[in-house]
């Protein structure tokens, strides 16, 4: 019964770094990028959106709305001062940096608007109930129904509006796409505010059940996101949500068995160890030496 | 000189060697998360075997180097058929399970009536060679330019010869570099295994000059800085990095009034710098310009 | 001296070669044509190492050359030139050809020749295709290659640089180097190779 609760907890709280997975496996699928600014510019919104509570008391909707507003206006921001003018076959890295210095930026905005270092959140249905012997949370259920939700939107984004169809014909050959017309740059700024909205979701919900914003919320979401993204496989969408309940669940475990001090080593050993193993993540395909010289025609 | 502009330079010395470390492995063409681990690893190597075991100091230093440089060679060893993402990814894994680690070591000793020894968070305090040797501020500024300029010597000479083109070809284009009958596997290993010794020499240098070190200082944030400097000083010359550091350290923490504004300066100026100059100020093209504008045309 | 025996390579459903036999002597000069899609360029990735074939054999006098890596094969004397040029653009061509300085100067007549001595001191971005090309070309005979492919050496040349081009090849390929040279045109093939041969979708090779 223990471990079935350790498991049911791991899963839950596994569904929220699933939807960040999902974020970074937007971006890296589609643009080929990683945003590393992602987690503060979500960090930023919500800092905002409390901000703006302080002053207007908006309340919870009002809170959730500007925090989806102001995180896509700071991913329109991002992509066009770090990825935009690095576009081309060579930029990968020079805007990974470019996305990094951003991030010290934004943490640093939010830190202003958030001088006590802590602010509490507000939560929403801070109830629990039990099944069985279960002891479950309902804002984290919702939370989980949310991820599974979103995810369904994601999908049909992706793969039913006509958006989702240019989407991906960009992140299959960019070059081919712009001659027939497409306007990447729409596209690609269209890519950012999406990814940024569907994190604002994310954080809206991690926040309140956790019910407090400190400054290492920002590296928190980058680093989970972009570890359960690898874990489950680059770029794979079903993957990303693999890889994020399979996180959970392995943190949920080592806390219980082990102790929470050796909850991240645990993490990043399995995620060495499955990059050395089977780089490609549990759903991914195998990956090519060089991606580079597989994409491109010689 | 000020005390304050003596630390001021000494930290970017001690900085530089870690960007130095970047560099090289961005050269051979990939990205690592994981330079600060060795960095740590040279800090934490020298700590331990100067209190525990009584090492002289350089032995230590030349130990803590050895060791990173293995373990460089290690993991790229391990992560010989990963690149891009999930190379940096891996070097970022490494890291944090050593800072993680080194949390949880704890074995405290007494020595000559002070507390010293690894504690976990609370880090390894006292390590007093500088004391010991009566070495002042100035005095260490000087051991560790001194350093820092036989390194870049060496960097210099090593840009000079084959190996260096042909890893610039490895990194730039591997395809091509395959083509010319270039095995681009030594190059990576080699550079990798370099960056680690190298950083692990900055590490060591470090732990000396601040005499005390925790597993905190030694997280993501300073791996991902040697990038930021390598990228805006440029992969053209070894003097790059140091440029990076420059503007960093040198130009923004020294102008105080600037200081609690520093990131969001820093954050967009590098943003603007890497849209302008996308290969950084010193980038390789610039690098053979000097060197046409310098040396004679075509053959003879 | 190297064959490709019985390839078969297929993109993605779709076969390129369903059994492709090819055969090149010591010395020998041949030209390839073929309309798009005929698995040109496939032909040569596939001989260098670059792609690996699905079925079949490919041997380089007594040596397979399935288990080698590209620049193991390229070590092995078999060079090539990239259809889309592949220059450094952050050198200057005189620090592109990738031999030993005495090399260079032993062959300082051939590179007069070639018409690229102007160019040396210049990036890549500063010089006209023609003599990017014509750079590929003698990047890969300084090494002195026992095979040499050549993709597309003379797009986008004119009728003159053409000639002079083939002028070119004939005076200074050595006559133990194989050559083959693919092309979509066959002017230059015409003046320099001793046999043709056409590529057709799913046939074997054909002289035309």
């Amino acid at each position: 019964m223990e471990f079935l609760q350790t498991c049911l907890d791991g899963l839950l709280f596994g569904s929220a770094y699933s939807l960040l997975a999902l974020s970074f496996s937007l971006l890296f699928g589609v643009m080929k990028r990683v945003n590393l600014a992602f987690g503060s510019s979500l960090l930023l919104s919500a800092v905002f959106a409390l901000w703006v509570d302080s002053i207007l008391s908006v309340g919870i909707i009002g809170i959730f709305l500007v925090m989806l507003g102001s995180s896509a206006i700071i991913n329109i921001y991002v992509e066009k001062i770090c990825f935009y003018p690095h576009r081309g076959n060579y930029g990968a890295i020079v805007s990974m940096i470019s996305s990094f210095a951003i991030w010290m930026q934004l943490d640093d905005l939010s830190s202003f608007l958030l001088p006590d270092r802590t602010a509490s959140f507000p939560s929403f249905l801070p109830d629990s109930f039990f099944i069985i012997d279960l002891f479950i949370r309902i804002d984290q259920l919702f939370l989980f129904f949310i991820a599974v939700l979103m995810t369904g939107v994601f999908f049909y984004v992706l793969y039913k509006t006509n958006y989702g169809l240019l989407l991906r014909g960009v992140s299959f050959d960019g070059e081919l796409a712009r001659k027939l017309g497409v306007n990447s740059s729409r596209i690609s700024s269209f890519a950012f505010a999406f990814s940024g909205v569907f994190g604002a979701i994310a954080a809206f919900l991690i926040l309140s059940t956790e019910s407090q914003v400190t400054p290492f919320f920002g590296f928190w979401c980058t680093l989970k996101g972009l570890v359960a993204m690898m874990l489950g496989g680059i770029g794979s969408l079903p993957g990303a949500i693999i890889g994020g309940l399979f996180l959970g669940l392995i943190e949920s475990n080592v806390i219980n068995y082990l102790g929470a001090e050796y909850r991240d080593i645990c993490t990043y050993l399995i995620l060495l160890f499955i990059l050395v193993v089977k780089p490609g993540g549990i759903m991914g395909s195998a990956i090519l030496r060089d991606e580079r010289a597989a994409s491109e025609r010689i | 000189m000020s005390l304050y502009l003596v630390t001021v330079l000494t930290n970017i010395c001690l900085f530089s060697f870690i960007a130095l470390s970047a560099y090289l492995i961005l050269i051979v063409g990939e990205v690592s998360f994981g330079q600060q681990a060795f960095f740590g690893i040279g800090a934490y190597s020298l700590a331990i075997f100067y209190v525990y075991f009584d090492l002289s100091i350089i032995y230590s230093i030349f130990l803590g180097m050895v060791i990173c440089f293995c373990l460089g060679l290690l993991l790229s060893l391990l992560t010989i058929k990963l690149s891009g993402l999930y190379f940096a990814m891996a070097t970022l894994a490494f890291a944090e399970v050593f800072r993680l680690s080194m949390n949880l070591v704890r074995f405290p000793i007494e020595k000559d009536g002070r507390a010293t020894g690894l504690n976990g968070p609370e880090g390894f305090e006292n390590i007093r060679w500088i004391f010991e040797n009566n070495i002042d501020t100035l005095g260490f500024f000087y051991i560790t330019l001194i350093i820092l300029t036989i390194l870049l010597f060496c960097f210099f000479i090593l840009e000079r010869s084959f190996i260096m083109k042909n890893a610039r070809i490895v990194g730039k284009d591997l395809i091509l570099a395959q083509s010319l009958g270039i095995n681009p596997r030594p190059y990576r290993l080699f550079f990798i295994g370099t960056a680690g010794g190298i950083s692990g020499l900055g590490g060591a240098l470090f732990a000396l000059a601040s005499t005390y070190i925790e597993p905190a200082m030694f997280g993501m944030m300073l791996g991902v800085h040697s990038l930021a400097y390598t990228i805006i000083g440029g992969l053209g010359l070894p003097i790059g990095p140091l440029l990076g550091v420059f503007i960093d350290i040198g130009l923004l923490e020294s102008i105080r009034f600037l200081s609690e504004y520093r990131m969001i300066i820093f954050g967009g100026l590098v943003a603007i710098i890497l849209i302008f100059y996308p290969e950084g100020i010193i980038s390789p093209r610039i690098a053979s310009r000097i060197k046409r504008f310098f040396f004679s045309k075509g053959f003879k | 001296m190297l064959e490709l025996k019985s390839v078969k390579k297929s993109f993605g459903g779709i076969n390129v070669f369903e059994k492709l036999t090819f055969q090149l002597e010591k010395g020998e000069r041949v030209g390839l044509t073929g309309g798009n899609g005929t698995g040109k360029s496939t032909l040569i990735n596939l001989a260098t190492g670059f792609l690996l074939p699905d079925e079949g054999e490919i041997n380089f006098g007594n040596l397979s050359l399935l288990n080698l890596k590209p620049w193991q094969i390229a070590k092995l004397g078999v060079r090539r030139n990239f259809q889309s040029v592949r220059l450094s653009d952050s050198l200057v061509l005189k620090d592109q050809f990738f031999v030993s300085e005495q090399k260079i100067l032993d062959n300082l007549e051939m590179i007069e020749v070639s018409g690229i001595k102007g160019f040396l001191d210049r990036f890549p971005s500063e010089c006209p295709l023609p003599i990017l090309r014509k750079m590929e070309v003698l990047r890969a005979l300084l090494s002195c290659p026992s095979v040499l492919f050549l993709d597309e050496p003379s797009a986008g040349f004119s009728r003159t640089e053409l000639n002079e081009f083939s002028q070119f090849l004939i005076q200074y390929i050595p006559t133990s180097t194989s050559l083959v040279i693919v092309e979509h045109r066959t002017e230059l093939m015409e003046l320099v190779c001793t046999k043709n041969w056409g590529l057709f979708f799913n046939e074997p090779l054909r002289i035309i």
